[in-house]
């Protein structure tokens, strides 16, 4: 398949590693091409997981993802933790750092959770302020993905593709498209996810995730336990047709079984990237 | 407060309402019914109610999640119903703080100090300071541990003012049971019945934390020497003699308890 697609650094295909992986890791490494962290375990920076972040850093590129920043809260990041982020990447030098799309506190108390934001001019106007401000502390830009939603908004004036994109292009920010969410909060929403992923803005998607979720009869859910379902992987080929090949990162967070397993699903979208680009797309880090 | 925040703090109050959403909308005056059926919407199938309930049941189980993974031999010790409602009682007194979830249980030991829990179980706040010792050691910054040679290569002169200091994981707790025990009840379901007053040392020897108790002679030497005390201090105890403290030396090496210098 020949297209023009927009430069950008791809990074080959990867893992999310948890703290089950450890062992794993510091063992024998991972056999991937680049390793995706969630940032706030590594913030104490000590012990297995610094000498597992330490390891994996010296074999591959490490990109830094987090749940911890709650653009979208009334509050922007306390400067305490936002000085803790940037000590960790510092140290560590991600090839790029980001979080979600969403608001996670208020009034000085965290839900720990990616909550929702209506999809309006305020909500954009809050998330491009306080994203300004992250990416002046951490002095990065941001990769952030849009999460997978329950519950939306009668004051929503736009559907999500829009709001996500006027968010990212606004506060000129990167993207982590997630591929799972989207087809969790399509089926919770009932719009079209081949729509969704068409309307974003291809030059800013760096990365990509990969992951399993849910169906709990009315809605789906999205819990990362398990393979990467068959409509997920039939999105990421569509994904790929439409934006080109891209850094992809394979997530399994629940019932995490053997690494194997999820190197094997790392394997299938190399597999499938390959099927549409031909073998001479691979990493390149330019 | 602006209409997005207004909707924010609707949603806030509905997903830790302590027995649900249905319950919050249950006890809410009308006003605030007719707010959350204009702010959520809904479709047939699935109700603004049952949406935002996802997110309140995400809530609890979440911070419950990182309890039970940090404090194994409290919920052996209390059992599942009552370490449940423990933690049904500290998510309601004692919301997350920090961006960091793994810091979330920092504060469970001072409360189930207070919690009627401890009035049958009295040292169920020493049980929890035990296992949040142990999650604070496993990633607490890597020191490089005293060898013997270090030891052997310090004058013999200059021993008396020679300041020791141990690895940075390294703590002291009062306890009343056995960790082994302890261990074995989280493991196995074995009982670990309260004893005498006792201290364990708990530190982190490469990636393994470790946990032993010492006697009251060597728990005296090692408070002051995490105070920063200086051998001829440590010696300066009517129980203790110099060979004694060496003795325990020459063990704090070798287990990998004392920091290079």
């Amino acid at each position: 398949m020949s297209a023009s697609w927009p430069p950008r650094r791809h990074l080959g295909h990867g893992a999310g590693i948890r703290v089950p992986h450890f062992d794993h890791a510091l063992a024998r490494g991972l056999a991937v091409d680049v390793v995706e962290v969630l940032s706030e375990n590594y913030l104490a920076g000590g012990g297995r997981p610094a000498a597992v972040l330490e390891r994996l850093r010296r074999d591959m590129p490490v990109v830094c993802h987090g749940v911890s920043l709650g653009l979208g809260s009334p509050d922007p990041p306390a400067a305490a933790h936002l000085a803790r982020l940037r000590a960790l990447f510092e140290r560590i030098e991600p090839a790029w750092v980001g979080d979600h799309l969403c608001w996670g506190g208020f009034g000085g108390h965290h839900s720990h959770d990616l909550l929702p934001l209506p999809f309006t001019e305020a909500a954009i106007s809050r998330l491009v302020d306080h994203i300004g401000r992250v990416q002046d502390a951490l002095r990065r830009q941001l990769v952030l993905e849009n999460v997978s939603s329950y519950v939306g908004f009668t004051a929503s004036a736009m559907p999500e593709w829009e709001f996500v994109r006027e968010v990212i292009e606004r506060a000129d920010a990167l993207m982590l498209l997630d591929v799972n969410n989207v087809i969790v909060s399509a089926a919770n929403f009932g719009f079209d996810p081949i729509t969704y992923v068409e309307a974003l803005p291809s030059d800013r998607i760096v990365q990509l995730h990969l992951a399993n979720h849910s169906d709990r009869g009315h809605y789906k859910f999205d819990s990362h336990a398990g393979a990467v379902p068959a409509e997920v992987w039939s999105l990421y080929d569509h994904v790929a047709r439409v934006h080109g090949p891209i850094t992809t990162i394979v997530e399994w967070d629940e019932d995490i079984g053997d690494v194997e397993d999820l190197l094997a699903q790392r394997r299938i979208a190399v597999a499938r990237e390959r099927a549409i680009f031909g073998a001479e797309v691979g990493p390149w880090t330019n | 407060m602006d209409e997005l925040t207004a909707s924010q703090v609707l949603l806030w109050r509905a997903i830790r309402w302590p027995t649900g959403v249905a319950d919050f909308l249950a006890q809410a005056d009308d006003d605030t019914r007719a707010e959350f059926a204009r702010t959520f919407a809904q479709t047939p199938a699935f109700d603004r109610a049952a949406r935002v309930s996802v997110y309140a049941e995400a809530y609890f189980w979440r911070l419950h999640g990182v309890l039970v993974d940090h404090f194994p031999l409290l919920a052996a010790l209390l059992g599942r119903p009552r370490f449940h409602n423990l933690v049904t009682d500290y998510v309601l007194a004692c919301p997350p703080v920090d961006p960091d979830i793994r810091t979330y249980g920092a504060r469970l030991a001072a409360f189930v100090a207070a919690h009627a829990v401890a009035e049958t179980i009295t040292d169920v706040a020493e049980v929890a300071a035990l296992d949040w010792a142990m999650v604070q050691a496993l990633d607490r910054p890597q020191t490089e541990p005293l060898g013997m040679a270090d030891l052997a290569a310090v004058e013999l002169s200059s021993w008396p003012e020679l300041r020791l200091r141990t690895v940075e994981s390294a703590a002291l707790l009062p306890l009343h049971r056995d960790p082994q025990a302890l261990f074995a009840m989280a493991t196995g379901g074995e009982s670990a019945p309260m004893g005498s007053a006792r201290t364990a040392l708990v530190w982190r020897a490469g990636f393994a934390v470790q946990t032993r108790v010492v006697t009251h002679d060597e728990a005296r030497a090692l408070t002051r020497l995490l105070g920063g005390a200086r051998f001829v201090e440590l010696c300066d105890d009517p129980g203790l003699d110099p060979p004694t403290v060496a003795g325990w030396i020459a063990s704090w090496v070798a287990d990998g308890v004392l920091a290079g210098r």
